[in-house]
This record gives structure tokens, C-alpha cells and sequence, in this order.
């Protein structure tokens, strides 16, 4: 029996081991689950995955050696054409065309890679099938659309002044306010929620919320006179109708509610596991206690609010979590404690106002740290005679 | 001296095939790009530090049917590109063989296969100066070879080429 040098053994699985690594870059090519071409840099295939024969409905050997242009569908093709032109002039940018074909969308990327000679490039075509991804994004602004409907679109009630910021972590958003005014009681309601988590999800459940606010309200805000027992049906009624859509979406509300006599400032509020409404005006801010359980806890919850009074001239801060939540782009957060200093400022309500506004448009919406982030600041305007 | 060159390089390829099959191939000369479209590729190096003489041979893993007397025994592509080093093997040893009766001392690698878009890799024009390529062509099947040379002497190819001893070894192997 001959005996095998160690040398020629230890070559022969060097040999097999580098063999094994080519073949096995030629199957992530191959079965990648995208349209993958490679092609030299006059445009030739010289390469065609599984994807790509299927997409074009070519074979791979009908395909290599023709150039890529002659595959591609006639609006792809002047794009192609041109970055292989720019290819022959020696650019190496990268090339990003988005393909829109009937109802198809391919987003085409192409690469230059320089090999081990840097005289042959192979430049390397990926198409990814993002039709589901547009159809989706699509469907994520339509709802979009229909949730910016749910928000105010303007405010105008005699004697008060109601401003606002919402700004949502994704395009839809679980954070919610809308206001409604009765001018036979003089009575404005401002509601506010904050479903857990962000998102399209989150803002489906703000659309219950939306229509129950009004549904609701309709019929107690002329049976009703009260403003306190106006909010605890109201919370009640929410909770009753919404509580087995949260349980099933295994989510949770918070509320804040106010009922304001827009003439007197007389009024009452209602807080469900929401972060206090703060009353404050010039050199003053005072968070308003009132504690309830977040809506969706259990079926049967008695809420119970307080009586308030806004003075001409004062204002009530009412915002989502997100506000003191997300961070801002120095990554650090808002404390309720500088909320609070910073409502308390010797300064108008709009200077205060406008600061706010600018930390809250400033906070960086992302998921999925970041919360939707919502504020209104309500005013009760003083007359000349106060 | 090169057409006669190329033309026992071709003349040995298909002498090499008859250990495999009886069908006829008819030879076509082509150039290196044309080599770049093959899915694979398998290549052998004969040489010493200062000579080398690089081998590939290119093909499509689907025309290993022409090369075997029943296709339906490899199915399997490791078998299919197993068929063409083994192809390879043979062309290669005779090629060492009249390199070595020209007086050239010269060592074989081992047959090594690669994705076929990597011959513009694999025969490196800046390593090799002149290459030969040819293609052996029956019905829709196609083999491409290719022959890169860094020769010191180039009465070599001459030798060689003049070195008529290229024995048949159709009876030699048997596969399959």
C-alpha cells in the first residue's frame, strides 16, 4: 500500500475546503429571495439566481451572456442603461431605481464590486418585490388620513382658547384628544387618552374612543346638568362599552376628561390612570388630583371626579406620557419637575406655549422607544371686566 | 507557431472526451469573455515556480449528460461537477505529460471548481499574457476550455506540440 505524504493530504483538504466556500457563495446567490443578477461591467449576465429566471420568466442559460437591458421591462431599461454608462466612465455609485410596473413595485439596487483585480468589476443587481410593503405603507397613511380626521381641525368657543400638539411615534399614533362644546350649558368638554403602545393598532382603538366620546356625550350633556356626574357616566359609559375591545386587544386606556363652564370657569375633572391636568397662570402651575383606574381594567369601575374652577386669565395643561417619556435629541427626557418649574414661569401662556411646542416637535417620534407625544393647553381668556 | 498550438490543444481536448463518450463534438474557437458565461468552471495548474500552464475547462452542470453513457444515473450536481474534474484530470495529465517529454519539470494541482463567473478571476490577465480559448460544441451542449500560459521558454510550445506521443487512452477509464 502507498503511503500518502501528510504534505498532500493537508494540500488535497485546503483544495476541498476552498472549493466548498465558492460553491457555497454561488448557493447564497442562487437561493437568495431576491432577483439577484451579477453582470461584468459592459452590462453582460454573467449571473442569475432562481429568483431572477422566475421573475423574468428566462432560463438561466437563456439569459448569461445577454446583456441585462434586454431583460429588463422597457421602463427599467433606460435606468440600467444609463448606470452602466456611468460604469464605463468609471463611477462606482451605487444605483437605486424603484420599478413600478401594473400593480408590481421592484426596488432594483445596484453595486460595483471591484474582485480580487480591480480591472474586472462585477457589478451586482438585487430587485426586491416591495408591492406588499407600498400596499402597506399605503394602507398605514390612509389610516393616517383617518386619524388626523378624528383630531380637531380648529377651535373656536367664546371665552376660551384651546391649543394643541400631537405628534405620533409612527404615522398613526394611540394618542387621542378632540373637544365638544354645548352652547345651550355654555359647557365645553375636552377629553384626552393615551392607548398603551403606538402605532396602527393603538390608533384603532382611539377611533372607538373618538366615536364613544361623541356618541356619549350627545345624550348625557343635555341630560345631565352637573358637570361632576357628567364625567363619572361619561367615564363609566367608556369603560362599559370599550372594556371587552381592550381585553381582546389586550389594551389599556388612560383618560382625562374636563367639563368647563366656558362663562363661570366652573367645572369638574375626571382623571383615568392619566398623568395630572395642571392648572397654572403667571408665577403659578398646580397639578389637579384626582385618581381613577385606566379604562379597561375591569367592567364595572366607579369613577369619581373633582370639582375645579379656572380663573380668567389661567390655563390647564392636559398632555400624554410621551411628553415626559421621550427623549429629546441630547437624549435626556423631560421631569415632571421641570414640567411643572417650566408652566410655572413668570410668562404669557403663549410664550409657554411655544416653548413646549418646540420641545415636543423636537422629541425624536421613534419606535420603538418613543411614545406619541400629545398637549393642549386650555385658556381661559380674561374679559376687561375681570 | 500558436495556431498550431491551439490546434493540439483542441486536438487533445477531444481526445480526452473519448474516455467519457463517442458522441463528436466539433470544435469552434472563441474568445476569453466568452468563457465568463459558463455556470462553472474547473481548473488544474501544471507548473514549477517560473512556468505555469493554467487548465480550465467551463461548462454547464446539465450538459454532464452528454459525457456519461446513461444521464439518469447523475442527478446529483456534486457527481455532475465531479464528472468534469475527472474530465479535466485526463486532459490535464496529457498535457503534463508533453510538457514533461519537452523538458519541462513541471508539477500538477489538484482539479478545483469554481462558480463560472469567477474565470475573470481565475485567469488573470495580468498573470497570464496569452491565453488560448476554444469551445466544443454538440447540439445545444457547449464546453468551453481555456489555456493560460507564463512560459520562460518559448520554444516550449513547439516541443510540445512536436512531442506526438498522445496516446489514446479511450479504454482507460470507465466511469458510470
Amino acid at each position: 500500500m502507498s503511503i500518502i505524504p501528510n504534505e498532500l493530504i493537508a494540500l488535497y483538504e485546503l483544495f476541498n475546503s476552498f472549493e466548498a466556500a465558492a460553491l457555497f457563495s454561488d448557493d447564497l446567490i442562487e437561493e437568495l429571495p431576491l432577483i439577484c443578477m451579477l453582470s461584468n461591467r459592459s452590462g453582460k449576465v454573467i449571473r442569475i439566481n432562481r429568483f431572477a429566471e422566475e421573475f423574468f420568466y428566462r432560463k438561466k442559460n437563456e439569459t448569461v451572456g445577454q446583456p441585462i437591458i434586454s431583460v429588463m421591462s422597457e421602463q427599467a431599461r433606460r435606468e440600467f442603461i444609463d448606470f452602466f454608462k456611468r460604469i464605463e466612465d468609471g463611477d462606482r455609485e451605487h444605483f437605486y431605481y424603484v420599478e413600478q410596473a401594473e400593480d408590481q413595485y421592484i426596488n432594483w439596487k445596484g453595486l460595483v464590486l471591484d474582485g480580487p483585480d480591480s480591472d474586472t468589476p462585477i457589478v451586482v443587481i438585487l430587485g426586491d418585490d416591495v408591492t406588499e410593503t407600498v400596499s402597506l405603507k399605503s394602507s398605514v397613511y390612509s389610516a393616517r388620513t383617518v386619524q388626523k380626521a378624528l383630531l380637531p381641525k380648529g377651535f373656536d368657543v367664546p371665552g376660551v382658547n384651546m391649543r394643541w400638539v400631537y405628534e405620533s411615534a409612527e404615522a398613526t399614533g394611540g394618542d387621542w384628544f378632540d373637544y365638544k362644546y354645548d352652547p345651550v350649558s355654555k359647557r365645553l368638554l375636552v377629553c384626552i387618552c393615551d392607548v398603551n403602545g403606538h402605532g396602527t393598532a393603538a390608533a384603532m382603538v382611539t377611533g372607538c374612543v373618538s366615536g364613544l366620546f361623541h356618541g356619549v356625550m350627545n345624550s348625557l350633556v343635555t341630560n345631565i346638568s352637573d358637570d361632576q356626574e357628567l364625567l363619572n357616566a361619561f367615564a363609566t359609559n367608556l369603560n362599559g362599552s370599550i372594556y371587552q375591545i381592550l381585553e381582546r386587544a389586550n389594551r389599556l386606556l388612560t383618560m382625562a376628561a374636563l367639563s368647563i363652564n366656558v362663562e363661570t370657569g366652573e367645572g369638574a375633572y375626571v382623571s383615568c390612570g392619566h398623568p395630572r391636568v395642571i392648572s397654572f397662570g403667571k408665577g403659578h402651575a398646580k397639578p389637579l388630583l384626582n385618581r381613577n383606574s385606566p379604562i379597561g381594567v375591569s367592567p364595572d369601575i366607579e369613577f369619581k371626579s373633582i370639582a375645579l374652577n379656572v380663573l380668567p386669565g389661567n390655563s390647564l395643561f392636559l398632555y400624554t406620557d410621551g411628553l415626559i417619556e421621550n427623549r429629546d435629541r441630547m437624549g435626556r427626557s423631560l421631569t415632571s419637575r421641570e414640567l411643572l418649574d417650566s408652566l410655572k414661569k413668570n410668562e404669557s401662556e403663549e410664550l409657554k406655549y411655544n416653548w413646549l411646542r418646540q420641545y415636543a416637535k423636537g422629541l425624536e417620534c421613534i419606535p420603538p422607544h418613543n411614545d406619541d407625544t400629545c398637549l393642549i393647553i386650555l385658556t381661559k381668556q380674561a374679559t376687561e371686566e375681570d | 507557431m500558436e495556431n498550431e498550438f491551439q490546434e493540439y490543444l483542441q486536438k487533445v481536448s477531444k481526445q480526452a472526451l473519448k474516455g467519457f463518450t463517442t458522441r463528436e463534438f466539433e470544435v469552434r474557437a472563441c474568445n476569453a469573455e466568452s468563457l465568463t458565461y459558463f455556470q462553472y468552471l474547473a481548473t488544474v495548474i501544471i507548473g514549477s515556480s517560473e512556468n505555469k500552464i493554467l487548465l480550465t475547462v467551463h461548462f454547464w452542470e446539465d450538459d454532464a449528460s452528454v459525457l456519461t453513457i446513461d444521464p439518469r444515473k447523475i442527478l446529483e450536481k456534486s457527481v455532475k461537477l465531479d464528472i468534469f474534474k475527472e474530465y479535466l484530470n485526463i486532459f490535464s495529465s496529457r498535457i503534463k505529460n508533453a510538457a514533461s517529454q519537452a523538458g519541462l519539470d513541471v508539477g500538477i494541482s489538484l482539479p478545483f471548481t469554481v462558480p463560472g463567473y469567477q474565470s475573470c478571476f481565475v485567469i488573470n490577465p495580468k498573470v497570464y499574457k496569452t491565453t488560448y480559448c476554444w469551445e466544443l460544441i454538440r447540439n445545444k451542449s457547449r464546453i468551453g476550455f481555456g489555456c493560460s500560459l507564463v512560459l520562460n521558454d518559448p520554444k516550449l510550445l513547439k516541443r510540445m506540440v512536436e512531442y506526438q506521443d498522445i496516446r489514446s487512452q479511450d479504454n482507460e477509464l470507465e466511469i458510470l
